[in-house]
This record gives structure tokens, C-alpha cells and sequence, in this order.
């Protein structure tokens, strides 16, 4: 990172005459650095998420985004900050009862660091959005509290189709967040391993490396034969094998016999009883063995639309992604990544190895790299205008990489025949278990349906269950609500049974709106806090690009501490 | 209503409390001594670093009003992206006091005692005088002593010295949260071996073929400070020392044409850092607080008893109930000794660092005795002086075939017993 707070001169370090100090950034920072690296940081610095509607969850959801230094943060809401809010938001304070909620809590957030710029507007959202829309351009995230109205949900996302949206909720022991992103295309989602070791396709230097290191192996003195790198091993084993069989070992049965084989070449007369080198090798044959298979991910990204049809408005993932594949389409195999594991082995042979590997690595990427220039000059941009680095980085992690178009608010909302299809399908999965909580989805949908007819009205409560004389009649009506919902997604899937019907309402559903409704649409801090963090999670994998998020709704049960993922 | 409990303030909390919900076990709910419950409820924090803020915060909101928090450790810059009780202008100062400082400032009506210390300078009255613990804690040996201290105190007569321990860790986007009954239900150490313990590299690789950054940085740390600085003891917070660290390990892997020594690995390499968010703390401390809340309050069923989170891909968690182990070494009805198999040709120099690593033992500094003998042990000097030429021996010299060796470590407050056996 730029601007070190001190350099070291020292002589003696050839090419390295400057040691660079962490800056008093880094060192703030260091322990997040090491999850998303200056990059990612960068990212967070140049975001401005607008928190609309304020809430104990969502006002802990940008406590973790301030404090790992997201640029700015404006927070909407026309209330007043009210006592009940003491009980449950940890940023306002005996002194803001009845001053500004938006102004109040902008102001303590703030205050966690000096990185983050923070900032409030004291209207009510929906009034904002009709008398100046222009207001919501400027945000780059809308964090979104419930209770909103489905229908400023929709005219939010249909005039900022672009601009990723969150929109949770948190009712006594659940919570639950919606995710939509048009596009995320991830290229550094951090898999726990990279690495290709080409084993059954290997290209000639490393052929010939293991030709030279590999020679007179059965006459080799015992500390050279218990140091050849378990990659040339392999190679040599492998190599034996096919001039004896003619194909690769593929299958389990062909691979233990294979595993034989080395352990037939390991020499046991040694300190110890076996060679470290040998096991490594014997260890690696079941998962390195293999042609390498491209995923289903990348398989997706290579068939879209948008690798096909290059434009001038094509984002720099898809100029290289289709470089990528023209590679692949005249390679027949990936670009390298280049990462060689740690093995037993001499210094140099170990050097020597893996400038071998990252060797074909920076030739795959010249080849990229030069299919990248072409298709830039073809749309018309400059032919250098994708940095090298920003490539190496597509290439280093080509197999990992991912694409997510997220559902949009409306097709959900007004089911349309896939989220019919997957909500039915989620209910025949748990058929006879009773845990899904696919179930809690269409109690929530019965909430909501509850708050827009409220806010259509001028009816003074909002949330069933506000007061306990009003229980009885609020969890009929939330209920009756879901179940219109369900009949709704029986029509979408052709059931014929009167799904609403007592007997067909699953028992879940039921206690799910009996649990809203006990809440009266009140906050449990823990929950929050709890949501908070995984909204906070989800939001910096999408700021960043890295890491994978979750698609597209996330709930959280607090009463069997466990969560779950449906893509609705 | 009970003094404390604000109508207005706590309106939302109120309506769990006194409403029984369809998931609510109707026999153990009282509406009427909830609220008394959760007042009278005395509870323990155990650190106050990026889980311990957060617990704090939210135990204050859940309602508990006596709240005791104790943490060794100073302020560093460093913590100042999660720790979120700290401002920039409390670098230096002990956490405990400044964290329930401002709890203090911001929720009023809670009462939170500061302890700067050691958890190991505490007596067993003190730890007695709770109803719960909730540790937030990045350190494998502190935990095993909480475990094991509270495993300790439990005394069937009296039901009450059974003390909850409720556990939380995070690393990176990955956490755990867990419910520990003492006694009851399985324990810190029956769950030891789930934990991987950082692979040691072998001395002879570090000295004469080092392939990766890391081993030059351990080379620097581990063989030459001590050559070069002789009894000058390392501080790894100490940026002269890490910059001198830095430098040494660079040169070699200069010599040896290995890339990427970097002053960030180098700090990361000496002094294990783990990689940490405050969003995965706020998490991990939810999910804690929220099983304290329900301990307290039968408002809902408190987790049985594991809960893993994993953030790093979507969002994924596993709940499960982990199992005692009927021979642990803590908490175990019968404890058997663990039959552990060695070849006749190993030095107990060799064994030990191989007990070292292994998943559930990871004692730092073992000491080993076998029957009626000491075979090595580290404190006092004296005493491992004397007990030093063993390390050269054979173990089969030492340990005849079936026999037992309790191997211990002066940081915790039980020994783990080893059946030897010769292959």
C-alpha cells in the first residue's frame, strides 16, 4: 500500500534498499487487511451505503461497516427518537429522546472512526423517493429496514435496478435479510486451495525437470532419493505406469494399484521407516491424479450472453473472461495458476519447481493478455486499458470464479413461477421433519402483507401484536394472509386442493405468525446484533467482490440457534 | 413492575418476556418471574477484545443489571477496527475498564465491575459467586482453565455451584458459539481434539532448506534471535524487533531466491495472527448472549449445545449436540488412560514434541512423570535441570510397556494420563 510511515535503508538487502513500515492505516487495519487486502479496502473506502429506516438491526449492520472504515454512510428516517429505543439501540442515548432517530444515530455511529464520513436526511423514505429520486442516486448500497411498504420496495429497485439492495427484517427471536444484485461477478472468492499440478498433462519443461531430477532414482543416495519433490514423483510413477498400460490410472481401483506402485519405489530401510517425499506423493494421488474438470461456475460464465456478445459496455470481467475462454477453446485447458503446495524438498529443487510452474503461468497469461488487448481494440477502448495485474488475478483463480443474478424484489413478491416452484420444492424436501424454515418465509410474507395494509390505512398501530389486547385479532388476519399467499402458490404450481383449507396450513406456519405476532413488531437486541453481523458479512462480500455471498435470503432463528438460505 | 425495568424503555424485551410463544416450553415459563430473574442474575464476561465489547453491549440490553468483566490486556491500535468500546485516544489502557466505562455511560441503569487481571489470579469464591460465565476469549489454554476450574466446582449437593459456561470464538468469517453444563453436557477439553493445532515445522527444514517465506521468518525467530541477541528477550509488539526479524528472514530468502518475506507476514508469521472482523464478532457474541437470555429467562430453548458458523461462502451453520467424551480427561465419569502407541527407537526429547502437536493434547510446556518418577519436567529450574539428560533417552528406556505417564502443564489445573504402549 502506498504512503509508509517509515522506511529503513539497509544496504546489504540487494534490490531492496528501502524497507517499507506499515502505515498507521495498515496497522489500524491489519487484522481485516488479511482477509481482503488493499483492494478490498479501497472498495469499502469508495462506498456510500444509505441505511433507510432506522432499526436496531439496521443500525448494527453499519456499526460493522463502520468500523472497518466503509467511506460514507447516510442514514433516512423521518422519526423521533423514542424511550423504547433505549431498550434496544445501542446508538442513541437518554439525551436524543425526541430529537431526530436519523440525526442521532448518524451522529454516534459516526464517532466509531474518523475514516467514515456519516451524514442524515430527517425525511420519511417513501416521501423522498417520490419528491426527489435524484437524492438516491448518490448511494452506491440501500440497506433497507423493515417495516417499508412491497411497494416502495419495488419503486426503489425498478428506478435503481443497478444499485444493490438488503432489505431485512428482525421480530423478536427471527430475522431475516434479502439480498439482490442484478450482476456479481466475483473473481477473488478465496477457495482454500488453488492450486493445478498438471499432473496427467504435464508441458515439456516440466517433463524434462522430472527427466533430470528423477534419473538413476533407484541408485540414488538416500538423502537425494528422500528429497525429489512428491510432483516429480508423481510424474515419474505416472510416466511408468501409462508406458505399462498405455492410459493414466483414472478410476479408484487403477489409482490404489497405482498407490502400490509408489509404495513399492518408497525405500523403508531408513531413519524413520519411510520417506516423507513418498508419503506426500501417496497422499496426493486420490485428489491430484485427475484431468482437471471446469466447473460448473466457470462453464455458466463461458455459455452467458455476455462472454458471447462483447460491447462497449462490457465491464472488464467479461473482456476477460471470454479471453479466457478463447484460451481455453484453442488449449483445450485453463490458463495456470501457478501455485505449487509446500513439499519435502531440497531448497533449490523446490525453487526450481515452482519457477517452473509460475513460468507457464506468465505464458498462459501473455496469451490472455494479448486476447484481452484485442477484444479491448475491438470495442473500441484502449488496448491497455485492463491492467496486467487485474488479469493475473482472473487467471490465478479462473476455476473459482463466480457469477450471481440475483432475484429481483418483484419476481419474489408477486410469485412468480420459479419462486413458486422453489418454495414448493423447499416444502416437499422437509416433508416429515418439520425444521425447514422455509416455513418462517410464508409467515413473513403474512406479516408483510399485514404492514401494507396498515400503512394504506390510517389505522395509528402498525405491527400485530402491539398490544395484548389486539393478539387474537392480529394473528387471524397475518394468518389469513399467509394463507393467501399459499393458495396464491398453489394456483403458480396447478395444485388442485383447496389449499386454504385448515388441514393443509402446515403447523409451522402457524407457530412461525404466533411467534411474529408475540413480538408486536419489537427488536430482541441479540437478534439484531446477531443479523447485523451477517448483513454486515454480506454486504462487504459484495463491496469488495470477493468472497462468495449468499443467494438470496438469509434467516435467522434464534430459538434453535440455526439459520438457512432459500433463493425465493 | 420491578425497579429497573422502565415500561417505556424496555417495551420490546417486555413482550417476550411476559408472552409465552408457540416454541416457549409452557412448564418451565413464568411470566411473573422473568423479569425478577434476569435483575437478579449475576453474570461473568471473560475478555473484553472484539467479542468481549460486543457481549457487553449486549448483555445491557438484554436486561441483566450485574455484570463483572475481566481482561489482562492494554489497548493497541490494532483493535481499534473491531473493538468498538475504544477510541484511538485509549491506546494503553486496560480494556476491562475502559470497555465497562462507556457501557456504563451509554445504558445507565446496569452495574458493571471492571477487573484487570488474570483470570488465573481469581479464587473459586469469586468465580462461585455467578450464575453464568460468558467468555469471549482467543486463547486455547485460558479457555481449557475455565473449563476445567468450573468442571471442578461442580458439587451434586448443592446443584447451584453448577456454573453455565457459555463459549464463543471467530476467525476470519468462520465462528462457533456453545453451551457448556458442567458435567452435564460435554466440556471444553471432551471438544479439544476439533481443533487442528498450527503445524510445526521441523527444526532441520528452517536450518537447511527452507522453501517458503514462513520458514525463513521462523529461521529469523527461532535459531537466530537467540544466536544474535543472546538472552535479550523478543517482544513481538516491539516494531525494532519485528523489523529486525523482518530484514534477517529476508536476507535468507534472498539467498535462497524465495519470494514474498513481507513485514506484514513476518508480524503475522511470530505472532500467530488470526485474522478478525467485527462482523463476525458481532456474530459469534449474539448468538452467545442470546443463549444467556434464554438460560435466564425459559423465554425460548437454549442451545443444545454447538453451534459452527461459516461466512466465507453464503452463509452456513451446523447445530449440533457434541457429544461427552467418557474419558475426558476433565470432565470424564471414568478416566482411562489414552493408550498411546510409540516405536522402541524414540527419544523422550522427540515424544514430547510430538505430544505437543498432537490434536487432543497441545500442552506448550509439558512436563511428563512416570510411575513414581519425574521423566521431564519444566518447573523449577532445578528440577529441569536435573530432569534435562532424559531428554536424550529412550522412552522405552525410561516407560516399561503399559505403563502409565501423566503428562501436565503448570498452566492447567489437571493432568492428562498416557497408557504407553511399544509397537
Amino acid at each position: 500500500m502506498a504512503d509508509p510511515e517509515a522506511v529503513i535503508a539497509d544496504p546489504s538487502l540487494s534490490g531492496h534498499a528501502a524497507v517499507s513500515l506499515p502505515s498507521a492505516k495498515e496497522k489500524k487495519y491489519d487484522r481485516q487487511l488479511r482477509l481482503w487486502g488493499s483492494s478490498g479496502q479501497e472498495a469499502l473506502e469508495n462506498a456510500h451505503i444509505a441505511l433507510i429506516n432506522v432499526s436496531a438491526v439496521g443500525t448494527e449492520t453499519l456499526k460493522n461497516l463502520v468500523l472497518p472504515g466503509i467511506g460514507h454512510f447516510t442514514v433516512i428516517d423521518s422519526g423521533r427518537v423514542e424511550e423504547a429505543d433505549l431498550g434496544v439501540n445501542f446508538f442513541v442515548t437518554a439525551d436524543s429522546v425526541g430529537r431526530s432517530r436519523a440525526e442521532a444515530v448518524s451522529e454516534l455511529l459516526g464517532e466509531l472512526n474518523p475514516d467514515s464520513e456519516g451524514t442524515y436526511i430527517n425525511a420519511a423514505p417513501s416521501d423522498l423517493l417520490e419528491s426527489s429520486p435524484e437524492t438516491f442516486s448518490k448511494f452506491t448500497h440501500f440497506l433497507i429496514s423493515s417495516p417499508v411498504s412491497t411497494s416502495f420496495l419495488f419503486n426503489l429497485q425498478s428506478r435503481f435496478p443497478n444499485t444493490p439492495l438488503f432489505f431485512l427484517y428482525s421480530l423478536g427471536f427471527v430475522s431475516s435479510l434479502r439480498i439482490s444484485v442484478p450482476e456479481l461477478t466475483v473473481v477473488e472468492t478465496h477457495p482454500e486451495s488453488t492450486v493445478d499440478l498438471r499432473l496427467l498433462n504435464p508441458w515439456p519443461e516440466l517433463s524434462q525437470l522430472m527427466e533430470e531430477r528423477t534419473k538413476g532414482l533407484d541408485t540414488m543416495s538416500e538423502k537425494e532419493h528422500g528429497h525429489v519433490p512428491y510432483v516429480l514423483l508423481l510424474l515419474y510413477y505416472l510416466k511408468e505406469w501409462k508406458t505399462q498400460y498405455g492410459t493414466y490410472p483414472s478410476n479408484y481401483k487403477e489409482k490404489s494399484a497405482f498407490k502400490d506402485l509408489l509404495r513399492n519405489g518408497m525405500r523403508t530401510d531408513v531413519a524413520g521407516g519411510s520417506e516423507e517425499n513418498f508419503d506426500e506423493a501417496y497422499a496426493a494421488v486420490m485428489n491430484h491424479v485427475k484431468k482437471t474438470e471446469i466447473s460448473s461456475s466457470l462453464k455458466e460464465i463461458f455459455k452467458d450472453q455476455k462472454c458471447e456478445q462483447l460491447g462497449a459496455e462490457s465491464s472488464d470481467f467479461w473482456i476477460i473472461a471470454r479471453a479466457v475462454r478463447d484460451f481455453y477453446n484453442e488449449n483445450s485447458e485453463l490458463p495456470m495458476s501457478g501455485t505449487l503446495p509446500d513439499m519435502k524438498a531440497e531448497s533449490k529443487d523446490y525453487i526450481t519447481l515452482q519457477k517452473t510452474y509460475r513460468r507457464k503461468a506468465q505464458e498462459d497469461l501473455d496469451k490472455v493478455e494479448a486476447s484481452v488487448q484485442k477484444h479491448l481494440a475491438s470495442v473500441g477502448r484502449d488496448a491497455s486499458a485492463i491492467p496486467r495485474s487485474t488479469i493475473e488475478t482472473f487467471t490465478k483463480h479462473t476455476n473459482y470464479v463466480k457469477l450471481i443474478r440475483f432475484r429481483t424484489l418483484e419476481q419474489e413478491y408477486k410469485v412468480d413461477d420459479t419462486h413458486a416452484a422453489t418454495v414448493k420444492r423447499q416444502i416437499a424436501f422437509d416433508e416429515g421433519m418439520d425444521e425447514s424454515l422455509i416455513y418462517l418465509t410464508i409467515a413473513l410474507k403474512g406479516y408483510q402483507k399485514f404492514i401494507d395494509d396498515r400503512l394504506a390505512s390510517s389505522s395509528t398501530s402498525l405491527h400485530p401484536g402491539e398490544t395484548d389486547e389486539s393478539i387474537e385479532a392480529d394473528t387471524e388476519d397475518v394468518l389469513k394472509n399467509a394463507k393467501h399467499y399459499l393458495a396464491l402458490l398453489a394456483q403458480k404450481t396447478g395444485e388442485t386442493r383447496d389449499p386454504t383449507a385448515e388441514e393443509v396450513v402446515p403447523q409451522l406456519v402457524v407457530d412461525w405468525v404466533g411467534e411474529i405476532v408475540r413480538s408486536g413488531g419489537g427488536e430482541l437486541h441479540n437478534i439484531s446484533s446477531m443479523m447485523g453481523g451477517i448483513a454486515a458479512q454480506e454486504i462487504i462480500k459484495i463491496i469488495t467482490h470477493q468472497y462468495i455471498p449468499s443467494n438470496n435470503t438469509i434467516l435467522v432463528d434464534g430459538i434453535k440457534s440455526k439459520t438457512a438460505v432459500f433463493e425465493l | 413492575m420491578a425497579v429497573g425495568y422502565d415500561v417505556e424503555k424496555w417495551k420490546y424485551l417486555r413482550r417476550v418476556l411476559e408472552r409465552a410463544g408457540p416454541f416457549t416450553d409452557k412448564d418451565s415459563f413464568d411470566a411473573s418471574m422473568v423479569k425478577e430473574a434476569l435483575k437478579d442474575v449475576k453474570i461473568l464476561v471473560i475478555g473484553a477484545g472484539g467479542l468481549g465489547c460486543e457481549i457487553l453491549k449486549n448483555l445491557a440490553l438484554t436486561g441483566f443489571k450485574n455484570i463483572d468483566v475481566i481482561d489482562m490486556d492494554t489497548i493497541d491500535v490494532s483493535n481499534l477496527n473491531r473493538q468498538f468500546l475504544f477510541r484511538s485516544s485509549d491506546v494503553g489502557q486496560p480494556k476491562a475498564t475502559c470497555a465497562a466505562n462507556f457501557i456504563k455511560s451509554r445504558v445507565p441503569d446496569v452495574n458493571i465491575t471492571p477487573h484487570f487481571c488474570a483470570i488465573q489470579d481469581k479464587d473459586i469464591d469469586f468465580y462461585m459467586s455467578f450464575n453464568s460465565i460468558i467468555c469471549g476469549l482467543d486463547s486455547v489454554e485460558a479457555r481449557r482453565w475455565i473449563n476445567a476450574t468450573l468442571v471442578n466446582m461442580v458439587d451434586w449437593n448443592n446443584p447451584d455451584t453448577c456454573k453455565p459456561l457459555i463459549d464463543g470464538g471467530t476467525e476470519g468469517f468462520k465462528g462457533q458459539s456453545r453451551v457448556i453444563l458442567p458435567k452435564m453436557t460435554s466440556c471444553y477439553e471432551c471438544s479439544l481434539d476439533m481443533l487442528t493445532p498450527r503445524q510445526a515445522v521441523p527444526i532441520c527444514t528452517l536450518a537447511t532448506i527452507p522453501r517458503q517465506p514462513a520458514h525463513c521468518i521462523e529461521w529469523a525467530s527461532i535459531l537466530e534471535w537467540p544466536r544474535v541477541k543472546g538472552d535479550l528477550k523478543m517482544d513481538t509488539d516491539d516494531p525494532e524487533h519485528i523489523t529486525w526479524l523482518y530484514t534477517t528472514a529476508l536476507k535468507r530468502a534472498q539467498e535462497f531466491g524465495i519470494e514474498g518475506v513481507t513485514y506484514t507476514l513476518t508480524q503475522g508469521v511470530v505472532k500467530n495472527i488470526i485474522p478478525a472482523i467485527a462482523s463476525t464478532n458481532a456474530i459469534i457474541a449474539a448468538s452467545c448472549c442470546n443463549e444467556a437470555f434464554k438460560l435466564a429467562t425459559n423465554t425460548a430453548p437454549f442451545l443444545n449445545n454447538y453451534m459452527m458458523y461459516t461466512g466465507n461462502e453464503a452463509v452456513y451453520t451446523y447445530t449440533f449436540e457434541h457429544e461427552r467424551k467418557e474419558n475426558c480427561p476433565v470432565c470424564g465419569e471414568q478416566n482411562e488412560p489414552t493408550n498411546v502407541t510409540i516405536r522402541k527407537d524414540v527419544k523422550l526429547g522427540e515424544w514430547i514434541e510430538e505430544l505437543k502437536a498432537r490434536a487432543d493434547i497441545q500442552l506448550k510446556r509439558p512436563s511428563l512423570m512416570g510411575l513414581g518418577k519425574s521423566l521431564y519436567v519444566q518447573q523449577p529450574p532445578q528440577l529441569e535441570e536435573k530432569t534435562r539428560p532424559n531428554l536424550e533417552k529412550l522412552v522405552s528406556e525410561l516407560v516399561g510397556n503399559g505403563e502409565e505417564v501423566a503428562v501436565s502443564d503448570s498452566a492447567l489445573p489437571f493432568s492428562l494420563r498416557l497408557r504407553v504402549l511399544y509397537e
